[in-house]
């Protein structure tokens, strides 16, 4: 019983100490999963195979997207023989006609001016690819995968490797 | 951002290694020797067993003695059930009291559902344990939502056939739910002359997965599990013959049964502290040996990670473990009490210490054990990770683990008939080996030193050289109490030797050697690893006559030089190559030769979502022996060359 208030202090120094990195601790961990969700983006257009063969490959986003500017950090990075171009537009009534890529976040795909050929659709939500979207991401406990609707991507002669393919948490063939 | 960038997408998605810290980190800044099979390697490969795919990590000894048993250890002291080896799946340990081991055969969860499997050669005691002596195999699954939809694999032969079904879906935003199965039969190994030997296996299993991520901070995992086969055991008997007795080989046919469930809850009270607790039961029924053996495990741990501030990474967990086993007695063994309960409590506290932060890592730690047969003990260990550039690092450690002594060594008795041989004696001596359990056993254990290198050479190739020097203690030894003349009726003159043995902790032993791993690629899609372990291995027992105390696991099976070299090329996106060589120096005790094994695979993908493959393997010879010892009543079981056809379909 003489530890008891020893202990009790200690728990409550614990739990104050945990209480107080949580804010900046929340900070860090929202800017580090923008990051891996604009890392997996980037590596799923490195296994994408577009119609166009410009030199520039156009995504584009809402710039009060959530990772706009982690994506932002992406600009003209190299994705084999195309380089990426990230675009922030203040809504999509700005026209999303040059874009080959369209980050729309929480956004449904069918909200979307409707997709011209060798464009597709990037989107957060596990239906996402259920509601004409390409690539869909889903966070689930904590960690982010990605889905695909081949046969909107097949629609817009948009080809993506077998090898993400199978890395895929879920494909509509 | 950098860093994420330079990853593979299967790295940012799931390559992290939790098995060596508790913690997830990249493969490069592990302080241990670590492999890890990717989910793209699984998928490449056209294994039909788990084991298969062990095969590829450097250094450890992979090899089939039987149709329902295979050796796989690391670092020496190859044998039935290695008993130095740590098994789990997702952190939850299948290793088997009774039997000191795995029953390999009975894992046959679906491959396809498995997100990589980190392989760590070197004792893991301070974090996972005792008997992790020489390793640590943790089979990580993938969550339900990463395996949405219907996918099938189908892989057929004139030997072996494997049928793998999984049906995933997420049914809200926060669950999800995955059911599968397995099915797979082996007409087992064969003798040297071509004739199958019969040990033939069938087995199945079924199980559900229900994850449920209520919150970012949340994550929660119910796994349920059932699977039952029936296997033929091959074993060597003598027969009564006009002209003496004579080696046969029986075959009894056997069965297995198991259920598990296992529920983990895991908590982020904050970025930089999380809990995670999990409670496991397990069910085994299985017949060997002419017993039946029945477990019940109970398993409870509650483990948290707490990133204290930037130079200071605790890793802390408590642990119980209660194992019920009740062993029916047969002709070969007997359990003179017939029922036995183990009982276990641990705990760990490891701190990683950030000196020079990114540079210069210091991690010290304890596991702290009692049970109720070999009482209290630590298990501490020191490592350090030093990075001195971008492309070069290097680490060391210092390690104390220990293997608890087994159920069977303890409380069984056993009786059984050897004919043993060895490159001095080509006709094999009857031995009637009698053995007695000691109670008194005491833990074996290791001091092990340890040191690598992880090396970039460029941009696509990199090394990665791990070394050890292994010092054992109390090593448990089959010691002869007396030896007669065997007679065996009708026989007037004694056939072979009859001796009383017991088991005591009567020797020591010394081990050094490295493993060597050269992975990369010649063009983006050529990829190709070349690896070479080297073992050199000594046991001394501390009675000198010859015969009067071996070691219970020998170093006899186990090789010294092992080199493997494997590659994969993709032709366009429809067909994939796959090739490995793999070489196996001859046994410690000359009774297997050397061999070298090929195994190929070409696969095409007419449809996205359809891949038709052929697979061989074992090519270079019909057959040849992987394992072969003389202490237990073992044929020589020649492993054949295997050509199957597999389908795989994802809807």
């Amino acid at each position: 019983m003489v530890y008891f208030p020893t202990l009790k202090r200690t728990g409550l120094a614990v739990i104050a100490l945990l209480l107080s990195m949580a804010p900046w601790g929340q900070a860090q961990a929202s800017d580090d999963s923008g990051n891996v969700k604009a890392v997996i983006i980037f590596n799923i257009l490195r296994f994408a195979s577009f119609p166009h063969a410009g030199r520039a490959l156009k995504l584009c986003t809402r710039s009060n997207e959530v990772i706009a500017r982690n994506l932002q950090a992406l600009d003209g990075r190299s994705l084999g023989e195309r380089r990426l171009d990230v675009v922030l537009v203040p809504s999509w009534s700005a026209g999303t006609g040059a874009c080959d890529v369209i980050y729309t976040g929480s956004g449904d795909a069918k909200a979307l001016p409707k997709a011209r050929y060798g464009q597709i659709t990037i989107g957060d939500g596990p239906s996402f690819i259920d509601r004409d979207g390409t690539v869909g991401l889903i966070d689930f406990g904590g960690q982010t995968r990605f889905t695909i609707n081949a046969r909107i991507a097949r629609r817009a002669d948009v080809r993506f490797s077998s090898q993400l393919m199978r890395l895929a948490a879920r494909v509509i063939n | 951002m950098d860093e994420l960038l330079g990853m593979s997408l299967e790295d940012v998605l799931s390559q992290e290694v939790t098995s060596v810290a508790k913690k997830a980190q990249h493969v490069g800044d592990a302080p241990a020797a670590v492999y890890v099979i990717s989910q793209d390697q699984i998928s490449r490969s056209g294994a039909l067993a788990l084991t298969d795919l062990l095969r590829r990590v450097p250094g450890l000894e992979v090899f089939q003695l039987q149709g329902s048993a295979t050796s796989v250890s690391a670092r020496g002291f190859s044998s039935r059930f290695a008993a130095n080896l740590l098994v789990m799946v997702d952190g939850a340990a299948i290793y088997n009291t009774p039997i000191s081991g795995m029953f390999w055969d009975q894992a046959i969860f679906p491959l396809q559902d498995i997100e990589r499997i980190e392989v760590i050669r070197g004792p893991g005691g301070t974090l996972w344990g005792s008997n992790s002596i020489n390793g640590v195999i943790n089979i990580i699954t993938k969550q339900s939502v990463d395996t949405q939809g219907l996918h099938l694999d189908v892989k057929a032969g004139a030997r072996d056939m494997r049928g793998e079904f999984g049906y995933g879906a997420q049914l809200s935003p926060v669950l999800g739910v995955r059911v599968y199965g397995t099915y797979r039969h082996s007409k087992g190994l064969q003798f040297a002359d071509g004739r199958d030997i019969g040990d033939k296996w069938n087995g199945a299993l079924g199980g559900v997965r229900l994850d449920y991520a209520p919150s970012d901070s949340d994550s929660v995992v119910v796994l349920g599990e059932l699977s039952g086969g029936r296997f033929t055991e091959s074993r060597t008997d003598v027969a009564v013959t006009p002209s003496g007795p004579a080696e046969i080989v029986i075959g009894p046919r056997n069965t297995f049964d198991s259920e598990h469930v296992l529920a983990r809850w895991k908590h982020i009270f904050a970025p930089d502290f999380e809990l995670t607790g999990q409670v496991y039961f397990n069910r085994l029924y299985r017949v060997e040996v002419d017993a039946g053996v029945s477990r019940d495990l109970y398993d409870a741990s509650l483990e948290g990670h707490w990133r204290i501030s930037r130079m200071h990474d605790v890793n802390f967990g408590i642990s119980g473990r209660i194992s019920h086993d009740a062993v029916g007695s047969g002709g070969l063994v007997s359990f003179p009490s017939g029922a036995n309960t183990d009982r276990w409590l641990t705990g760990y506290l490891q701190d990683e210490i950030a000196l020079v932060p990114d540079t210069f890592t210091l991690t010290a730690g304890s596991k702290f054990e009692l049970n109720n047969f070999n009482g209290f003990h630590v298990q501490p260990s020191l490592r350090m990770f030093y990075r001195h550039s971008e492309g070069l690092a290097f680490w060391g450690a210092v390690s104390r683990a220990t293997r608890t002594s087994l159920l069977q060594q303890r409380e069984m008795n056993a009786n059984f008939f050897l004919w043993q041989r060895d490159k001095r004696r080509p006709q094999p001596v009857l031995t009637q080996v009698i053995s007695f359990g000691n109670k008194h056993l005491r833990n074996e254990s290791l001091l092990a030193f340890e040191a690598g290198m992880r090396a970039s050479l460029s941009r696509s190739w990199s090394l990665d050289l791990s070394g050890f020097r292994n010092l054992y203690d109390k090593l448990v030894t089959a010691d002869l109490i007396s030896s007669e003349p065997l007679y065996v009726a009708p026989y007037t003159d004694p056939v072979g030797i009859r001796t009383l043995n017991t088991f005591r902790n009567n020797a020591k032993g010394r081990s050094w050697g490295f493993e060597l791993l050269l992975s990369g690629q010649i063009t983006p899609q050529w990829k190709t690893e070349l690896s070479y372990s080297y073992l050199d291995l000594r046991i001394d027992t501390k009675t000198v006559a010859a015969l009067s105390s071996v070691p219970s696991i020998p170093r006899d099976a186990s090789s010294r030089h092992q080199v493997r070299v494997s590659t994969s090329y993709d032709i366009g996106d429809k067909v994939s190559l796959e090739g490995a060589l793999h070489y196996v120096s001859r046994s410690f005790d000359a009774v297997r030769p050397g061999f070298a094994d090929l195994d190929l695979r070409a696969a095409y993908r007419p449809l996205t979502n359809v891949e038709i493959a052929v697979s061989g393997s074992h090519l270079l010879k019909p057959r040849h022996l992987e394992y072969y010892t003389n202490y237990i009543p073992l044929p020589f079981g020649y492993v054949p060359r295997v050509v199957t056809l597999e389908t795989r379909v994802r809807f």
